[in-house]
């Protein structure tokens, strides 16, 4: 089960890898820092199962990079975003996209993000 | 004091009356005419300059109350008098409250009351507008430190975010981790918070009015710079150069000249390269007219060179990460009187083009008194 995860700062990147594989014994996440490289994998493989963004990203932002994927038509089944903060405006943004995107504060609590993703 | 950039406009129908204004104040302002309300719009719509209009009150069609009430709105700023030979009590009551004529002068005019009122007028018009253009920088500045609080605060929230998914992480799965492992992170986390209150202490110093004038060596301040950072970076992977450094130095506020060696190289530092294996720093420095040229150089990634003042809303969308330390070193060569320019060439590096003028050393003695 591979699990694609974005984020721009390498500390927050670091944590959140490890707290995503310890929610199963068969979860893969592959970390990139760079939107280009995360695209080009997510292009190249179909096994993955759930994209986690980080919200605030320079150059692209992770809404950006959520709408691009959709606008291209990379349709993953599970698409998250992580941010620092967590308000209304935050969620009025995401609930924009034409598929649904599930919002998690940073840092990730794992039970949560297990029962979200029915693992 | 009279002054022939002072521009004002005299409004009568009777064009002899007109000549006669024009005759005996010309040398001292700069005089618009008009017969006519119409003709008093025209000017004043091509000239904002205006500060004072003097107007007849009995004119044909319009009176100069009237008049003024009518373009109250659409120019409220130039003072207003009003000359009658016919003064009434209603008169003066209308044309205070609905025209906020500034005084009402009988007519024909005292040649001496009537350049008096023009000259205080025109003193009330020039306070007034110091007084808006203070009152607007004062609310640019307060704008400014509003959203310099806001970044700053998220940024150190940001790291603090971070730093307690170290901590989740940690307490999730005591068993299988390895406390050396978050150490360094953690401790990265309390440099990079460290900076930040760095940043607040250094914006508030760069602004104080006190400063500390003195005789200063460029190269001293660069290698003060290095020691500072020490403390706080790794410097391992610098490589820094100096040219010419025997043969500038400078008058100038030391701490504010060390802040922006302090940052340019910190900022540096924070740019490089996942996997650069060193960062060369060349600086290059030259007397130039009064004072000094400072060329910067880094390999660092590139940078947005915009350091206008969208600054803040670049940082605050998460574009501009570290641009802080940027802006502080704008802001304090501003500050020094002196300009930057910056390059920033992708896959190459960065160049900071730094003038510093000398500050006159008795300065400090008018700024510390």
């Amino acid at each position: 089960m591979t699990i694609v995860l974005l984020d721009d700062n390498e500390m927050d990147l670091f944590v959140s890898s490890k707290l995503l594989e310890n929610l199963h014994a068969d979860v893969i996440v592959k970390g990139f820092t760079n939107p280009d490289n995360a695209l080009d994998f997510l292009q190249a493989d179909n096994s993955v199962i759930g994209l986690f963004v980080d919200n605030q990203m320079p150059g692209m932002s992770g809404f950006d990079f959520l709408a691009m994927l959709i606008e291209n038509d990379i349709i993953l089944p599970y698409m998250a975003v992580l941010t620092a903060s967590l308000g209304t405006a935050e969620r009025s943004k995401y609930a924009q996209l034409s598929r649904k995107v599930h919002l998690f504060e940073k840092p990730i609590k794992p039970d949560q993000i297990r029962l979200s993703l029915s693992l | 004091m009279a002054n022939r950039d002072n521009a004002i406009m005299y409004i009568d129908d009777e064009e002899p009356n007109l000549v006669a204004f024009r005759a005996i104040f010309r040398r001292e302002y700069h005089i618009h005419t008009a017969s006519d309300a119409d003709q008093a719009r025209q000017i004043l719509s091509e000239n904002p300059d205006i500060k004072v209009i003097i107007s007849d009150q009995r004119m044909q069609g319009i009176t100069g109350i009237e008049f003024f009430a009518s373009i109250l709105q659409e120019f409220p700023e130039p003072i207003r008098i009003i000359l009658t030979g016919f003064a009434d009590q209603k008169a003066m009551l209308d044309s205070i409250n609905k025209a906020r004529v500034y005084r009402f002068l009988s007519k024909p005019w005292n040649e001496h009351d009537l350049r008096q009122t023009i000259q205080s007028a025109i003193e009330i018009y020039d306070t007034r507008r110091d007084l808006k253009r203070k009152q607007h920088d004062v609310e640019v500045a307060l704008e400014h430190l509003n959203k310099f609080i806001h970044t700053a605060s998220n940024e150190m929230r940001s790291t603090l975010v971070s730093m307690h998914g170290i901590v989740r992480l940690s307490l999730s799965n005591p068993e299988g981790v390895d406390v050396h492992e978050f150490l360094p992170l953690l401790e990265r986390g309390i440099v990079e918070i460290d900076l930040q209150l760095r940043n607040i202490i250094n914006h508030y110093n760069n602004n104080r009015h006190l400063s500390n004038i003195e005789e200063i060596s460029l190269e001293e301040m660069v290698q003060q710079a290095s020691e500072t950072l020490e403390a706080l970076i790794d410097l391992s992977k610098l490589r820094m150069r100096i040219t010419n450094p025997l043969q500038t130095s400078l008058v100038s506020d030391a701490y504010k000249v060390q802040l922006v060696f302090n940052n340019l190289i910190s900022h540096a530092l924070n740019n490089m390269a996942p996997n650069q294996e060193y960062l060369d720093i060349d600086i290059d420095m030259n007397p130039e007219g009064d004072g000094a040229q400072i060329i910067f150089t880094d390999n660092s990634m590139y940078v947005d060179t915009d350091l206008s003042g969208t600054l803040f809303e670049t940082m605050i969308s998460g574009k501009g990460k570290n641009y802080v330390t940027l802006y502080l070193v704008k802001e304090a060569v501003h500050n020094l009187k002196g300009t930057i320019e910056i390059d920033s060439v992708e896959n190459a590096g960065t160049s900071y083009i730094i003038h510093l003028p000398n500050q006159r050393l008795e300065q400090r003695d008018d700024r510390t008194a």
